[in-house]
């Protein structure tokens, strides 16, 4: 059972390496809140940080060390929204990914947002649209999703509530870290290049229209930022 | 397309790799390294072509105990199944010894790593299509054996055909991305890794080797290659973009670096390789970090599609170093001049390590399930033998205690016997009893399936001829004896015996005494005489009259009534019933053993011979360890 009173908990899970706890640490604001390497295994364990509305929990990854399957499936169950991160460096969904989807038998999928990593290293338009519709393909021939037009997760009652995703995110957190040390229109355009204020928009309406910890405002970008 | 980023140049290290190629081709060629031993090798694969073309598939007796018979079918199933996967193995190995002939003054290197690693940009910069030389490598691609265009590199698994470039000494092949989403990559992925000298285990540096990725790896190694490759370990997409903003342009900008993590990448790489059981392939060489989008843009190229953007900055190449692809170049290139001979000369042996180990994973089991299957058998034959012992006890007890009731019933006591119906009986109950502990005692050890064999033991004929010769009649018969002039002649010759002695006795007696003791000792001694006299003188008399008499025949008439031997009879039926009983059972225990057992038997040990034929093939010890536990 999710206990709301906590806070809207956002889970990020994916294979190793995929980026999870950069994002999560994005989303907070705060660098190194969840520590992350180039190696597998770094997120050893689930690590919890309440973060304004939300509950960010940081997963180990999929694939890694120690078989942490059976403990995200735990964590994904409980997740008010799964982020599931995948790298645009590896290309499409690999088959541990796709098993591992299979597992949490898509009964999250109306709450699981994909997000893709890695964006920013480097940019290129054509990998981000190449991988998202290979990404795509792969969920709508293995799990019959479809993405949703309306570019929320589960409401669009032409495809039914529980056969649609929302787009994907495409994030990239170097340019959002750079953000922090510019100002007028480079850290404008280095925002919207990193499209983590986008996700948290996103985030953000799903915690306000939940319920829990109604008190909580949640962090502004502009707030983080500064 | 051809890039014209560097005209006429190429990095130094990649020209002396090159040239090194170009020297061990000419060095090697006509293929003496390994020549030998690749005919050798296959000589063998095609022997073992030809035997694996028989079939194994025994036929099972009628009678096979239920256990035995399920157990043999399914290691009869896996053996098939052995086959035909051995078959496939075997048409692979003859491809790879027909691949190995057309390259054997090159050297096999097989790039190996998970899909989007970036296997296939690094073949192109390897092959030299991002340097503008006229010796760059000729590209192939499937069916196309000298493609005019670079292989394709694309952001999802592109790669589903074999593919790759030759320069002069060298065959470097773009395997399939291992963990494939598809099964007819990972299929290809496997084919080719019993091709190569030389692999290039390949990792991208974004997730470095993930313990499912290096058991797979470890996984198609064992199954298409030998356990002593060689093998060179290799971080891809060595890079990262860093971000800026261009308030000319008003745009965000990246540059391109090499990584800082190389001690950690390079830590956690080995220790994966050694995990999975790998790191003695690589040796003591620490992992390569390339990054082929580093040394394109180095050269000027667009990072993933090596088109030419601009002119290289002077003095490019010691920035060009940074990629890590020079450090690659002159590893190949060491590895090249050191062992490059020694690589193609032990293919064969390695080829034929990984195809004796496919045999010997796919049948050993077999073997060692065949020689299980052989002991049970003997076991069987054993426990046949003393369950007949235990039958024909127990029928020939059984049937004989039936026997005189039978014949009492059918009147052998009262004169009117119906010998007919008491032969028919007591076959009739001879049968039975037959049956019941052939079935009882068999059905123990034959499973339940006994009763497949009843048609066959039912033509058995389980009759005996026993011959009634009783006396029906009173009748007299005529006889000789001496049993009457024996006892007159004994009595005879006792009394006369008696007299004579007493008197001769008398006599002397009185005559001795007389010597002694005139008068008195006279009659002493003659009365003592007399006495001693008659009782020697009557035990011969008698013994001599007996004698005389026995001389004189005399002829009786006899009357013998009817039935008068019918407990002789009834014995002797007895005897004979209990007896045959025992006989069948021992006949039907031997048929039962000659029909399941023994084809058994021979089945099974011709399918052992058959099998260690197949692994003998390669000949390594185990065989004969095999051979001794199925015979």
């Amino acid at each position: 059972m999710r206990d709301r009173r906590l806070g809207y908990r956002v889970v990020a899970t994916g294979i190793v390496n995929s980026g999870k706890s950069a994002l999560l640490s994005a989303l907070a604001g705060q660098t190194g809140l969840f520590p992350s390497a180039d190696v597998p295994g770094c997120t050893a364990k689930v690590t919890t940080e309440p973060v304004g509305p939300w509950l960010l929990v940081d997963t180990p990854g999929l694939d890694g060390p120690g078989n942490p399957l059976p403990e995200v499936l735990g964590e994904v169950r409980k997740a008010d929204t799964v982020l599931w991160c995948h790298s645009l460096r590896q290309g499409e969904l690999r088959p541990g990914e796709l098993a591992a989807l299979a597992q949490m038998r898509l009964a999250t999928a109306w709450r699981t947002c994909f997000v893709l990593t890695h964006a920013d290293d480097p940019p290129d338009p054509d990998r981000q649209a190449i991988v998202s519709g290979r990404m795509a393909a792969q969920l709508a021939e293995a799990f019959g999703l479809a993405m949703s037009p309306a570019g929320l997760m589960g409401r669009d009652p032409g495809i039914g509530p529980r056969r649609c995703l929302r787009p994907f995110d495409i994030v990239g957190v170097k340019a959002y870290w750079l953000a922090h040390s510019r100002s007028g229109e480079a850290r404008a355009a280095l925002l919207a290049c990193s499209g983590i204020p986008r996700l948290r928009r996103f985030l953000d309406h799903l915690a306000a229209g939940h319920g829990p910890r109604s008190d909580a405002r949640p962090p502004a970008t502009s707030e983080v930022l500064a | 397309m051809m890039s014209t980023s560097v005209p006429g140049m190429a990095p130094a290290a990649w020209s002396r790799w090159v040239d090194t190629l170009a020297h061990f081709e000419a060095a090697t060629a006509g293929g003496a390294a390994g020549k030998a031993q690749r005919r050798l090798l296959e000589s063998r694969v095609r022997k073992l072509r030809t035997e694996l073309a028989g079939t194994a598939s025994p036929g099972l007796p009628k009678g096979t105990p239920h256990g035995l018979e399920a157990k043999l079918r399914e290691l009869i199933g896996g053996l098939r199944a052995g086959q035909a996967r051995l078959v496939d193995d075997v048409a692979a190995a003859l491809e790879d010894i027909e691949q190995a002939a057309e390259n054997e003054d090159r050297l096999v290197v097989l790039v190996f790593g998970e899909v989007n690693a970036g296997k296939t940009a690094l073949a192109l910069h390897m092959a030299g299509w991002d340097f503008d030389v006229p010796r760059r490598g000729r590209l192939f691609c499937g069916p196309d054996l000298d493609c005019a265009r670079r292989l394709v590199e694309f952001p999802v698994e592109a790669t589903r055909e074999y593919q790759g470039f030759r320069l002069p000494g060298l065959l470097w092949i773009d395997c399939p991305g291992v963990s494939s989403c598809t099964a007819e990559n990972a299929r290809l992925a496997r084919r080719l890794v019993s091709r190569a000298d030389l692999i290039l285990f390949v990792t991208s540096s974004d997730a470095p080797f993930k313990p499912s990725e290096m058991a797979e790896l470890a996984r198609l190694v064992r199954a298409g290659g030998s356990p002593d490759l060689a093998g060179l370990l290799v971080i891809t997409q060595f890079d990262e973009a860093l971000p800026d903003y261009d308030p000319a342009t008003r745009k965000v900008t990246w540059s391109l670096v090499r990584k800082g993590s190389y001690e950690q990448q390079a830590a956690w790489a080995l220790e994966s390789l050694r995990e999975a059981g790998l790191a003695h392939l690589v040796a003591d060489r620490p992992p390569l970090a390339v990054s082929t989008h580093l040394a394109r843009e180095t050269l000027g190229l667009e990072w993933t599609t090596g088109k030419p953007l601009r002119v290289p900055a002077a003095g490019w190449e010691p920035a060009y170093a940074a990629s890590g692809i020079p450090a690659l170049c002159a590893a190949l290139d060491e590895i090249v001049k050191t062992r490059g001979r020694e690589l193609k000369a032990s293919w064969p042996q390695k080829r034929e390590a990984a195809l004796s180990a496919r045999l010997e994973d796919t049948f050993g089991g077999s073997l060692a399930a065949l020689a299980q299957i052989g002991a049970q058998l003997d076991k069987l034959a054993r426990d046949l033998d003393l369950a007949g012992e235990r039958a024909a006890q127990e029928a020939s007890e059984r049937a004989a205690g039936r026997v005189a009731p039978c014949l009492g019933g059918n009147g052998i006591y009262r004169g009117d016997f119906d010998a007919k119906t008491a032969r028919r009986e007591l076959a009739d109950h001879l049968r039975r009893r037959v049956d019941e502990a052939v079935r009882r005692h068999a059905g123990r050890v034959l499973d339940s399936n006994l009763r497949s064999l009843d048609r066959e033991l039912a033509a058995y004929d389980a009759t005996i001829r026993l011959e009634i010769d009783l006396q029906r009649k009173t009748r007299t018969i005529r006889r000789t004896s001496t049993t009457r002039g024996r006892a007159v002649g004994g009595a005879t010759g006792a009394a006369a015996g008696t007299l004579a002695g007493a008197w001769a006795g008398a006599e002397g007696g009185a005559a001795l005494g007389t010597l002694f003791l005139p008068g008195l000792g006279t009659a002493i001694g003659g009365i003592l005489g007399g006495l001693l006299g008659a009782v020697f003188g009557g035990a011969g008399g008698r013994a001599v009259g007996r004698w005389a008499g026995a001389q004189v025949q005399e002829t009786q008439v006899v009357e013998v009534p009817a039935g008068s031997n019918a407990a002789d009879v009834v014995d002797k039926a007895t005897r004979k019933v209990g007896k045959a009983a025992g006989r069948l059972v021992r006949e039907r225990f031997a048929l039962l053993k000659g029909s399941v057992v023994i084809p058994l038997q021979r089945e099974v040990k011709a399918l052992a011979d058959t099998v260690e034929g197949w692994l003998a093939t390669f000949g390594t010890p185990h065989r004969a360890a095999g051979s001794r536990r199925a015979s």
